[in-house]
């Protein structure tokens, strides 16, 4: 491949890598807070605050609802106020986030739930608080089901940030529209492509890794 | 009337009038009973006497209908959650199904009773050490639940409940799930922890021969009443009031016989 084709591709696969994973670490940043949330206001849960649980739950699954594409165009107000523009790299991250979130939250729900309603109230009836059963017990008996959550979502992750390049993200996408679409450069186009199945196998790969590594120990 | 202070100070726990009722069921009914302190309580029932609600019920887990409990003469019922949640962990509680943590090692488990109880990381690993020695299971630390037996994984489940030094400890079923060989090593260990550490303890079950081998005495459960409350000298005499408790006693002769190789007729 020639030297300055090589610096194109190389350039943005790293600016897929910081879109995918930085919406990646927010997503868990505020979608981990938001499962366990869902999970604990559930009826019989160990915070079973209906009206809360209901409310996420709608706000989650309305997000969740509108199609990524239509995200990208609607959240444009949006990211240039947080973000000062709505172009390029670092601006791709806010819609990606904003699907990853509640994405994430709804995978990681599932853990969580999977977790023994008896050991939760065991603890419980142990004396523990309820935050000391959420950090001890909640979290760390779902990890690896968690793990995996964030494989998956780290997958929708590198295929919605090449649709981010629509909109002029940036990264792998961008160089498929500008050079395979609009210039039809078909070789380009199945290098972008690619390199986009190598990433999501890599990604799929080490997730199921780790996450049978930690499973190791589980029954 | 006034209670003598060295009653009080003997007496560990007292159940007065008690009711608890689930969708209009009496689950328990006018419950009355008190352990003193030491002692060894065997409770007995069928399946849904309300042998475990009633174990809740000591420890707070659940709003009774009427009555009051007093551990160690304290009203649960008037105690603020935070309260509630200190003297909980001045019960130690043991259950039928372990309720270890997968992630986490044996001495992480342990850990876990000690950091419910606040304390600091530092004094946690000598702690740790001495409830490892006391039910033996000392080389198991670094072993995750899924690589212990059944008995171990009770051993650990009892060096967990024992943590924060309890009065009382509360077994659900403790043995149910074990093979009579772990059932015997558990058994031992909880008279060791009764008659070196004062330790009193309540233990459900549903095999009148666990009560016979470590009770001082026996409450029989049917259908949320407390039938009988005989201690086990007068039990092993035979002066059981009860059919209920009569039907235990002889249901384990039958047991026995089976174990023993008579084919048990009819069925
Ligand atoms: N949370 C609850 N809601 C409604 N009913 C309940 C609840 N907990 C217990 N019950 C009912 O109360 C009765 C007593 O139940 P409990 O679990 O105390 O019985 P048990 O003596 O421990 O039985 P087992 O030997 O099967 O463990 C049963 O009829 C049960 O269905
Ligand atoms: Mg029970």
């Amino acid at each position: 491949m020639h030297h300055q084709v090589f610096d194109l591709f190389f350039k943005a696969t790293l600016a897929t890598l910081e879109m995918v994973f930085a919406s990646a670490a927010i997503a868990v940043l505020f979608g981990l807070p938001l499962a366990v949330l869902l999970t604990i206001t559930r009826p019989g849960g160990l915070w079973p605050v209906r009206p809360i649980g209901r409310l996420l739950g709608i706000v989650v699954d309305l997000t969740r609802a509108v199609p990524f594409i239509i995200l990208l165009v609607v959240l444009i107000p949006f990211t240039r106020f947080v973000m000062g523009t709505a172009l390029g790299t670092a601006a791709a991250i806010v819609p990606l986030s904003i699907t990853a979130i509640p994405y994430f939250a709804r995978i990681a729900e599932v853990s969580l739930r999977e977790v023994s309603p008896e050991l939760i109230d065991a603890v419980r009836a142990m004396g523990a608080t309820r935050t000391k059963v959420v950090r001890s017990v909640l979290i760390p008996e779902a990890l690896p089901g968690l793990v995996s959550g964030l494989t998956v979502t780290l997958v929708t992750l590198i295929s919605a940030s090449a649709m981010a390049g629509v909109v002029g993200a940036g990264g792998l996408g961008d160089l498929a529209i500008r050079y395979g679409y609009q210039r039809f450069n078909t070789v380009m186009m199945l290098w972008v492509v690619s390199i986009l199945v190598v990433l999501t196998i890599l990604v799929q790969i080490v997730g199921n890794a780790v996450s049978a590594r930690l499973r190791k120990n589980f029954t | 009337m006034q209670n003598t202070g060295v009653a009080e100070a003997n007496e560990m726990l007292k159940v007065e009038g008690l009711s608890k009722i689930f969708n209009g069921h009496y689950a328990l009914e006018n419950i009355g009973f008190s352990v003193h302190r030491g002692e060894i309580v065997g409770l007995i029932g069928r399946s849904g006497a309300g042998k475990t609600t009633l174990l809740r019920c000591l420890n707070g887990a659940e709003n009774l209908d009427s009555g009051h409990v007093l551990v160690e003469g304290k009203n649960l019922s008037v105690l603020k959650e935070r309260e509630l949640l200190a003297l909980r962990q001045r019960i130690g509680l043991v259950f039928q199904g372990f309720n270890l943590l997968q992630s986490r090692t044996v001495a992480g488990n342990i850990s876990l009773g000690l950091e419910i109880l606040g304390v600091p990381k530092k004094e946690r690993q000598q702690r740790i050490q001495e409830l490892i020695h006391l039910v033996g299971l000392e080389g198991h630390e670094t072993k995750y639940p899924s690589q212990l037996s059944g008995g171990q994984k009770q051993r650990v489940g009892i060096a967990r409940a024992l943590a924060g030094h309890p009065a009382l400890l509360l077994c659900d079923e403790a043995t149910s799930a074990l093979d009579p060989e772990a059932t015997t090593s558990i058994l031992a260990l909880l008279e060791t922890i009764n008659k070196e550490l004062g330790v009193t303890i309540i233990l459900i079950t549903h095999e009148m021969d666990v009560i016979r081998r470590l009770a001082h005495r026996v409450l029989v459960l049917d259908q949320g009443r407390i039938v009988e409350d005989i201690s086990n000298e007068l039990l092993n005499r035979g002066e059981a009031k009860h059919a209920l408790t009569r039907s235990f006693i002889s249901r384990e002769n039958v047991e026995d016989m089976e174990a023993a190789g008579y084919a048990s007729s009819g069925f």
